[in-house]
């Protein structure tokens, strides 16, 4: 486990939320802040002493005060302190929902853990510090699919020629001898077999007719 | 240095011309000027003076006028032998006829008189056969035997010309005859007299006849200048069939008619030819140095006819150059103030547009303020408040609150992701398919669709704001009424339009239309697009927007 971990939150309250949270952990020393800028010189400073912080989990948004900022948010200072200590560790713990913006910090910049603050908040928040502890890298469960299902929402007009000529009463051999006439790919009976089915799954359709009917239903074709 | 002193000749020689023009009677002095001028000064005065009248004329919209005025310019330009510049203005007079709308027979008189002067000017240039042409037109027009009288004359004399004795002698016989019938002794005589000096040029001796007989007719009439003219061209017969008896008798006749004409100039043309009967070689020699002063006197006055006529015309061409760039000052000073009324006036729109574009803003802004006060009373407010009432009666219920605290916290965190601002960094094909991950369920399916790939860089902010609204309002409304598993979105452009259908197969509505989808419509109408609907219970609801 994680031996040396900082918090950076603006609110005090949701600061020492995290701490009652790390504490169980068996964590030796866990420090707040509530600047983007102290967490940098912390961080800095740990790091040239010979004794570097392990884990930051910071907050995005910081509201502005009568203190300058050089750093002005917490997705600013995670990617900054991503590229100077690549080791460090960093969670995200935040109210942001925001698709792109998970994506650009955990595929784009490598952020270890994306944690939404809500009512399972603080024990999502304990399960992704063990799963960092682990060298794996967590999202909120309802951010997981922004992630990875992106591709299966489009179609493509490969589809839509698809479903076409099996609303002109082709068979899926006929279908892909005319593809391979026509020059279209894939021509394989196998992919056309392949793909109809995933359509069907994604139409929720039990079978090829419902398949045509839905999409005609919905002006696809 | 040479323009001044010819300016100062000149105003010196209008100064009278310009007190007589003050005098009630200056058209008639000027008439005298044209057709009967006794000074040098004359002719190019009332040359100036009905080319003047003339334009004034044309101007106050009285063509006829002019077109007289013009001819008596016309006339004089003649007799001063300017000829291309009478020419031209003759020409401008006829332009003027052709367009005048009046009485055929007041436009023929003008034509014959204005193709007589062509003629003449014609004649004068050497162009005989334009003149002989422009004689021929005159006659046709030539409505009076009178008019055909002079015209044949004229003619003859053109034939003269072209050594065509034959059509001269015609064209003379033909104007005796006529003036003969018509009893007109004056024309009758000057034809007869006419044809007897052609005939005599010919050879032919009857020609010595016809002038006796034009002489005894002018005698009777009493046409002394006829008489001057018959009684000389008998003379200068005579001398030439060397019968110095019958010269000198006719020779003394020119000499008496001269003195009653009181004609200094005949009187010495008289004496001259006297002289050319003595044979005194003193005499002979007095007549060839008289001759060659009055050559160069009247050179001298041509020069100084010829001289004022070019001031007066530089003059003249001045003054339409001042006219000319007086009425250009004014034309661009209305073009300026034209135009600066049109900037005002553009301005004015511009500032009016500008203020009704803000207040239409302002009043978006309103409209979205009460919005956003509505939502949070209705959805926050409300909420908070039954929870402290039910944390008043039952306590100790943790669970319970934190639930509702949950719902409160996710409403709460939906008003403020629905006003956010679009996140103009990340591409917004991106955007829009994270939108609609973010109503994708295990309940419900959607379905993208780009028929095009569109290059959202090229379109406006303001646009692609609409669609993404538009697109959240559609999805929360199948979330909240629809019931639908499956909604399909197809994207497409066409030139610079965004076409975006939405199609779902949940229950359909009866289509009346939700505060959201009022919200969606204004966006879309502000942008100039469309947003048509369509819907019945049972049948799925579709939109189709064009933006």
């Amino acid at each position: 486990m994680f031996s040396k971990v900082l918090i950076a939150d603006d609110l005090v309250s949701v600061n020492s939320g995290v701490h009652s949270v790390l504490e169980p952990l068996g964590i030796q020393q866990i420090d707040r802040v509530n600047y983007c800028d102290d967490a940098w010189l912390k961080i800095l400073a740990a790091a040239r002493e010979g004794k570097p912080y392990e884990l930051l989990i910071t907050d995005l948004s910081f509201k502005t005060d009568h203190r300058e900022q050089k750093i002005k948010s917490g997705d600013a200072l995670a990617i900054e302190l991503k590229t100077l200590h690549p080791d460090l560790k960093i969670i995200v713990y935040t109210i942001e929902e925001k698709p792109q913006l998970v994506r650009n910090l955990v595929l784009k910049h490598h952020i270890n853990g994306y944690v939404c603050k809500g009512r399972q908040g603080l024990q999502q928040l304990t399960e992704a510090v063990e799963d960092v502890d682990q060298g794996k890298t967590y999202v909120s469960p309802q951010l997981v699919s922004v992630l990875h299902s992106k591709s299966m929402l489009e179609i493509s007009e490969y589809d839509i020629a698809l479903l076409r000529e099996l609303a002109d009463g082709y068979l899926q051999d006929e279908i892909a001898v005319k593809f391979k006439k026509q020059g279209v790919k894939p021509a394989s009976l196998s992919a056309i077999e392949k793909r109809l089915l995933t359509l069907r799954t994604q139409f929720n359709a039990k079978n090829g007719t419902q398949l045509i009917a839905i999409s005609k239903d919905l002006g696809l074709i | 240095m040479l323009n001044q002193q010819l300016r100062i000749l000149l105003i010196c020689l209008l100064l009278p011309a310009a007190a007589f023009s003050q005098s009630v009677d200056s058209t008639q002095l000027y008439y005298q000027y044209v057709n009967r001028p006794t000074e040098p000064a004359h002719l190019p005065s009332g040359y100036f003076h009905y080319l003047s009248t003339a334009m004034s004329y044309l101007k106050s919209g009285d063509t006829l006028a002019a077109i007289d005025a013009q001819r008596l310019a016309v006339i004089a330009g003649h007799k001063l032998g300017t000829y291309t510049a009478s020419e031209q203005e003759a020409v401008k007079a006829l332009q003027w006829l052709d367009a005048l709308s009046a009485d055929p027979g007041i436009k023929e008189s003008r034509y014959t008189g204005f193709f007589n002067l062509l003629g003449m000017i014609y004649r004068n240039k050497n162009y005989f056969d334009k003149a002989h042409d422009y004689y021929n037109r005159a006659l046709t027009y030539a409505e009076n035997k009178t008019d055909s009288i002079g015209l044949l004359n004229n003619r003859g004399n053109i034939y003269l010309d072209m050594k065509n004795y034959q059509s001269a002698e015609q064209d003379f016989r033909r104007s005796v005859d006529l003036s003969r019938s018509m009893g007109d002794t004056l024309r009758w005589a000057r034809a007869l007299n006419n044809l007897g000096v052609l005939q005599l040029q010919q050879k032919n001796n009857t020609g010595s006849a016809n002038i006796q007989k034009a002489l005894q007719l002018r005698e009777h009439i009493h046409d002394l200048e006829g008489m001057y003219s018959s009684n000389r061209h008998l003379a200068l017969f005579a001398l030439s069939e060397k019968d110095t008896a019958t010269a000198l008798h006719y020779t003394t006749k020119t000499l008496e008619i001269a003195r009653r004409l009181n004609s200094a100039s005949y009187t010495l043309e008289s004496l001259s030819l006297l002289m050319n009967l003595n044979n005194d070689p003193l005499v002979s020699q007095y007549k060839a140095l008289t001759d060659s002063i009055n050559n160069a006197k009247q050179e001298e006055q041509n020069r100084y006819a010829a001289l004022r006529f070019d001031v007066e015309k530089e003059i003249l061409n001045t003054q339409k150059a001042e006219l000319q760039l007086e009425k250009e000052r004014s034309q661009s000073i209305m073009i300026q103030i034209i135009g600066l009324l049109l900037l005002l006036l553009l301005v004015l729109a511009i500032v009016l547009i500008l203020i009704r574009i803000k207040h239409i803003r302002q009043r978006e802004v309103h409209k979205t303020e009460s919005r956003i006060s509505k939502k949070v009373h209705d959805e926050l407010a409300n909420e908070v408040y039954q929870l402290m009432v039910k944390m008043q009666v039952e306590k100790d219920r943790d669970e319970e609150v934190l639930d509702d605290l949950e719902q409160i916290y996710n409403k709460s965190r939906d008003i403020s992701k629905e006003y956010q601002a679009l996140d103009t960094q990340t591409p917004f094909d991106e955007i829009l398919t994270d939108l609609l991950l973010s109503y994708q369920s295990n309940s419900v399916n959607i379905i993208k669709r780009a028929t095009t790939s569109i290059d959202w860089s090229k379109v406006s902010p303001e646009k692609k704001n609409a669609i993404f609204r538009v697109v959240q309002e559609l999805m929360t409304n199948m979330k909240k009424h629809s019931k639908a598993t499956l909604v399909a979105i197809t994207l497409g452009q066409h030139h610079k339009k965004i076409t975006l259908t939405y199609s779902d197969n949940g229950v359909g509505t009866m289509l009346k239309k939700q505060n959201g989808l009022q919200n969606a419509e204004n966006r879309i109408f502000t942008l100039n697009g469309s947003i048509t609907f369509e819907s019945e219970p049972g049948k799925g609801f579709k939109a189709k927007i064009i933006v």
